[in-house]
């Protein structure tokens, strides 16, 4: 369970984070969703520890992030949207030096299975410098997924990966759901969101405007007759000209 | 050319604004500290020149310009086919469609933030100039400082569109600057003519430039640096080779220095230059060789420090690496000591053998190797904690050691009891906040 106590963020004059709370159970997937600039990415950079200057608690399983780090970090799956990577080390290598930070018990299997599953066993031994950005996600995305760990957050990391990768990141995911993780990812793409996530969560101007279960998003579904997209639309769209106002 | 003032002057004050106070302050202090000490030195240095001397205030403030114009002329062509090439914001705008005359204002704006060094220096020695001499000597080294720095752009950008490749426009110009030199020399030291001359420089320089700025049309033809995949003889060690003990960090470190083609050219060629120089130093320092090579190994293992500021020899720390990995503060600096230490082990062990077949005594050697050692590795030790606490920039760290290095030596050089506890509180203060933005 990772639960966010009135958290709030801010780059200097600007609000990225309003005093948000809510609770990510385990054995569920949550899917963060918004536009441009809602916070998204500022809420998960202070969960997983990237950005330090927030106010509120971030608690994984009742300890505190910011006392006791190495722990959750170990426990910590996290794939970013960008594609930093050691350039001069192979992908394997490099999923092999995580296991071996995260001290990970010896299982031959995972990283093999894990390249097989993303489409990266035939560029697995050449170095991180010549792969193509579509590559370097999977990397990264694998990195994440090593354990696999009790809490899985994936922020944009699943964007540009190809339709066989996703299919098989889409069944992982929800296995390690099923085994207990607590998986959170956040998308631009409204359709991952919905068809992926147990629950959806939407975000505007730092604030949680609404969270949905799959049952509720169905039952919006029928008592609208129109699809979740316009939902999503509508309600982001009205908070614009309730701004306004 | 508005549009462009206003994108470089927003630039600056953008960096300027999402500094947070605490660093607005420490740049402030830093800057009295170093223009303070800089001003208290120039204008003891230049009374003496001028009583000893007996220069006159124009004289001395032409001596000062001009050679503080050899700095700037010796490093024009290396901005503009080096650094100019890789500026982003150059590049964004270079392809719009600009007049001639915004072409040249971007070539010009884009250079100033590499010459900000010698801007920088301008600022206590013109306030020096103004305390020793008077207001004619400041106004002409000013204007010098201003004008000709922008000459000297504009002639290899001239030579640059009028040539072919990169040599020819680089010894051309280079011709030229010694002939401006040279000329300078005979008018300043002989014919006691230089402010006629200088004038005439200035007033030719500029119609020629004028006369000259139909042919300026783009500046399209810099050459770009492009990147190369090269094998190299490590490039088949991997990760698994090495021993449990050295993985997961050393093996890291050791693989992204060895599988850097650039890194290892770097080493051959310097462990070959230091060779040749240790070798052949003996025969002009015979009776002060231990000191010779002592002094040839500590700048030698000072150019291997200096690499660690610099991106094509080192990566970036990772920002998730950093802060999302279950890390260890002292066992990432261990493991980065140790990997870079092995070159410095490297260099002392040849050091050692060269003494040892010139006749030194071993007992003396292993005193030497080991204060070498111990004192490369507490240096060591101050650029890994600056390279963590900016670990996504090596550059932005680079300045930073230099700063505290520049700051130590002035600080226990003027106040012997004061400064060595400012600068042992201060490495005290990096270690935490260093390891704060692992640990965190």
């Amino acid at each position: 369970m990772i639960r966010v106590e009135n958290i709030s963020v801010r780059y200097g004059e600007k609000i990225a984070v309003e005093d948000l709370s809510f609770t990510f159970e385990n054995g569920y997937i949550y899917g963060i969703i918004g536009p441009n600039g809602a916070g998204k990415s500022s809420l998960i950079n202070a969960m997983v520890g990237i950005l330090g200057n927030y106010s509120g608690k971030v608690l994984f399983d009742q300890d505190d992030h910011r006392k006791r780090s190495r722990d959750i970090k170990l426990n910590l799956g996290y794939a970013p949207e960008t594609t930093e990577l050691f350039e001069y080390l192979t992908a394997r290598e490099y999923l092999q030096m995580i296991r071996e930070i995260k001290r990970l018990p010896a299982d031959e299997t995972e990283i093999e299975s894990l390249l097989e599953q993303l489409n990266l066993e035939e560029s697995a031994d050449q170095i991180i410098v010549s792969y193509s950005h579509g590559m370097r996600k999977k990397t990264a995305l694998a990195a994440s997924l090593l354990g696999p760990p009790r809490y899985i957050i994936l922020d944009e990391a699943l964007n540009g990966l190809d339709p066989v990768a996703m299919y098989n990141v889409r069944h992982l995911l929800r296995s390690f759901a099923q085994q207990g993780s607590t998986i959170l990812l956040s998308s631009h793409i409204l359709e991952l969101v919905e068809n992926w996530c147990d629950h959806i969560l939407i975000m505007k101007d730092g604030k949680l405007l609404a969270n949905y279960s799959q049952k509720e998003i169905e039952a919006l579904r029928e008592e609208t007759h129109t699809d979740f997209s316009t939902h999503f639309i509508r309600l982001v769209g009205d908070t614009d000209q309730s701004t306004e106002r | 050319m508005r549009i462009l003032l206003r994108y470089y002057g927003l630039q600056g004050l953008h960096y300027w604004q999402n500094l947070s106070l605490r660093f607005k302050i420490e740049l402030l202090v830093i800057a009295v500290i170093f223009t303070a000490f800089f001003v208290e030195k120039a204008t003891y240095l230049f009374d003496s020149w001028l009583q000893s001397r007996s220069m006159t205030p124009i004289g001395l403030s032409a001596f000062i310009l001009n050679i503080l114009l050899i700095f700037y002329g010796a490093t024009v062509p290396f901005i503009y086919y080096k650094l100019l090439p890789r500026q982003t914001g150059f590049h964004l705008l270079r392809i719009q469609p600009l007049s001639r005359s915004s072409l040249l204002v971007l070539l010009v704006l884009s250079s100033i933030k590499y010459l900000l060094i010698p801007l920088l220096i301008m600022i206590p020695i013109s306030i020096a100039l103004s305390v020793t001499t008077n207001p004619v000597a400041v106004t002409y080294f000013l204007l010098g400082m201003l004008i000709y720095p922008v000459f000297f752009l504009l002639t290899i950008h001239y030579l640059n569109i009028s040539l072919t490749g990169y040599a020819k426009p680089i010894a051309i110009y280079f011709v030229i600057l010694s002939v401006y030199y040279a000329l300078f020399a005979l008018f300043y030291f002989v014919l006691n003519g230089y402010l006629p001359y200088q004038f005439l420089v200035t007033l030719l320089a500029t119609y020629w430039f004028y006369r000259q700025r139909d042919s300026w049309d783009s500046p399209e033809i810099w050459i770009e640096t492009v990147q190369k995949d090269r094998t190299n003889p490590f490039s088949k060690l991997r990760y698994m080779d090495f021993p449990q003990s050295m993985r997961p960090l050393v093996a890291r470190e050791l693989l992204v220095s060895l599988r850097n083609i650039r890194y290892l050219r770097l080493k051959f060629i310097s462990t070959l230059l230091y060779i040749l120089l240790l070798l052949s130093g003996y025969e002009y320092y015979r009776d002060s060789y231990l000191n010779f090579s002592s002094a040839i190994t500590l700048i030698f293992i000072w150019i291997h420090y200096s690499y660690q500021f610099n991106e094509k020899y080192v990566q970036p720390e990772i920002r998730v690496f950093i802060r999302t990995m279950p890390l260890k503060f002292f066992t990432l600096i261990t493991a980065r000591i140790f990997s870079e230490m092995l070159y410095i082990i490297i260099l002392l062990i040849m050091q050692s053998l060269i003494l040892i077949f010139h006749g030194i005594s071993l007992m003396l050697i292993l005193y030497l190797t080991a204060g070498v050692l111990f004192f490369a590795t507490i240096i060591f030790y101050i650029i890994a904690i600056v390279r963590i606490q900016f670990y996504d920039n090596p550059r932005l760290a680079g300045y930073a050691y230099h700063f505290l290095v520049i700051f130590s030596v002035i600080m226990i050089a003027n106040f012997y009891l004061v400064g060595p506890l400012i600068t042992m509180f201060l490495l005290i203060y990096l270690t935490i906040i260093s390891r704060r933005q692992i640990v965190k």
